[in-house]
C-alpha cells in the first residue's frame, strides 16, 4: 500500500492533474489534451520547470475533488472551479525520463513533475505521451455546454 | 490577412528543396479548393470559425494563470501567429482543435480515431511539433516560423500521410 505522505513515490501510485479550463480536454475523444501536461516556463518564483499534480491513491472520488476545491480553486483569487482531471500512474511519468518529487505545500499530497528537458520539442513530445496515458475524469456537475 | 500564395505547379520549400512527390501531388490536387476557404460557413468557410475561436481563446486567456496554475497570458502577437497559421492551413488539412498553451501561445492539435495525435505549438521564431503515429512511431522537432510559408513541409507531410483521411477529422459542410 502506498503512503501518500511519504517523500518516496511508488511507481504504481496515481497522480491527478486538475484541469480548470474546458480547452484542455476533449469530450468527443474523452481525452486530456497535450497542453494540459506541458510545464510552464521557469519564473523567478519557480526557476525550475515543474508541473503540479496530486497523489490521489486511496482517495475516494469525493476526496479527490475536495483536494482540488480546497487546494487549487480556493487558493486562487478568482476561485476558478475544477472541471475535470487527468489521472496517470507515477511510472508513466518516470517512463518519460521525468521525475516526480513530493512538494507538500500546500498539501502533503502535492507533488511536482520535474526534470523537463531544455529542448522544446522534447517537452512537447513528453507532454503528448503523458496526455495519451492519462485517464480523463470529468466532474459530474460540469456544464453540458463545456 | 492575405492568403498564402501558392501556384498550381510544384513549389520549392523555403530551403530551396523540392517538396516530396507525395506532398507535392497532394498540394496540386487540392489547390483548386483553396479559394473556397473564405466562403460562408454554409459553403465550407471553415477558416472563419477557426479565426473566431482563436480570438475567443486569446480573450479568455489574456491574463496569467488562465489554466489555474502559472500559465502565461496569450499576447496579441501570439494570436497573430495563430491567425497566420490558420489562414495558411492547406485545404486538405483536417480540422484542428485550437488549444491554449501554458507558455502563452495558441497550439493546434489533431486527434484521429486510431489514436494518432499531432500537437503543434507556434513560437516567436519557430514552430514546435510532436506526434504519436503508432506504436514505436513518434516524431518531434522544431522548424523555423516563416510568415511567407507558415506550415513547414515536415508538419504538412505528417498531416497528409497520417491524418488526412481520418473520417473523424473531415470538415463538415
Amino acid at each position: 500500500m502506498t503512503n501518500p505522505y511519504s517523500s518516496q513515490l511508488d511507481p504504481e501510485e496515481r497522480l491527478s492533474r486538475f484541469i480548470l479550463t474546458k480547452r484542455h480536454f476533449s469530450r468527443m475523444h474523452q481525452k486530456v489534451k497535450v497542453q494540459a501536461f506541458k510545464p510552464h516556463d521557469p519564473s523567478s518564483e519557480h526557476p525550475e520547470r515543474q508541473h503540479s499534480v496530486y497523489r490521489t491513491d486511496d482517495c475516494s472520488e469525493e476526496e479527490i475533488w475536495s483536494l482540488g476545491d480546497e487546494y487549487v480553486t480556493r487558493l486562487r483569487p478568482d476561485h476558478k472551479p475544477i472541471l475535470g482531471r487527468g489521472d496517470i500512474k507515477c511510472k508513466e511519468v518516470l517512463e518519460q525520463d521525468l521525475l516526480v518529487v513530493s512538494a507538500p505545500v500546500p498539501h502533503p499530497r502535492h507533488a511536482n513533475i520535474v526534470n523537463w528537458p531544455e529542448d522544446e520539442s522534447l517537452r512537447e513530445a513528453k507532454a503528448l505521451e503523458l496526455s495519451r496515458k492519462a485517464q480523463l475524469h470529468l466532474r459530474q456537475e460540469t456544464s453540458p455546454g463545456i | 490577412m492575405k492568403l498564402s500564395g501558392k501556384s498550381k505547379t510544384s513549389l520549392p520549400s523555403p530551403s530551396g528543396e523540392v517538396l516530396t512527390p507525395e506532398l507535392d501531388e497532394y498540394l496540386v490536387r487540392r489547390r483548386s479548393a483553396i479559394s473556397h476557404a473564405r466562403e460562408p460557413m454554409s459553403l465550407g468557410g471553415w477558416k472563419y470559425a477557426l479565426f473566431d475561436e482563436a480570438r475567443e481563446i486569446a480573450e479568455e486567456c489574456s491574463e496569467s494563470g488562465w489554466d489555474g496554475y502559472e500559465s502565461a497570458p496569450i499576447s496579441e502577437e501570439a494570436l497573430r501567429r495563430s491567425l497566420i497559421l490558420i489562414d495558411a492551413l492547406p485545404d486538405f488539412s483536417p480540422l484542428p482543435e485550437l488549444v491554449p498553451a501554458p507558455e502563452g501561445e495558441i497550439a493546434f492539435e489533431w486527434n484521429s480515431d486510431n489514436e494518432r495525435t499531432l500537437s503543434v505549438t507556434p513560437k516567436t521564431d519557430k514552430v514546435v511539433y510532436a506526434a504519436f503515429l503508432g506504436v514505436n512511431h513518434t516524431k518531434c522537432g522544431k522548424v523555423p516560423f516563416d510568415e511567407s510559408w507558415p506550415w513547414h513541409e515536415d508538419i504538412l507531410t505528417i498531416l497528409s500521410r497520417y491524418f488526412q483521411d481520418d473520417e473523424s477529422l473531415l470538415l463538415s459542410a
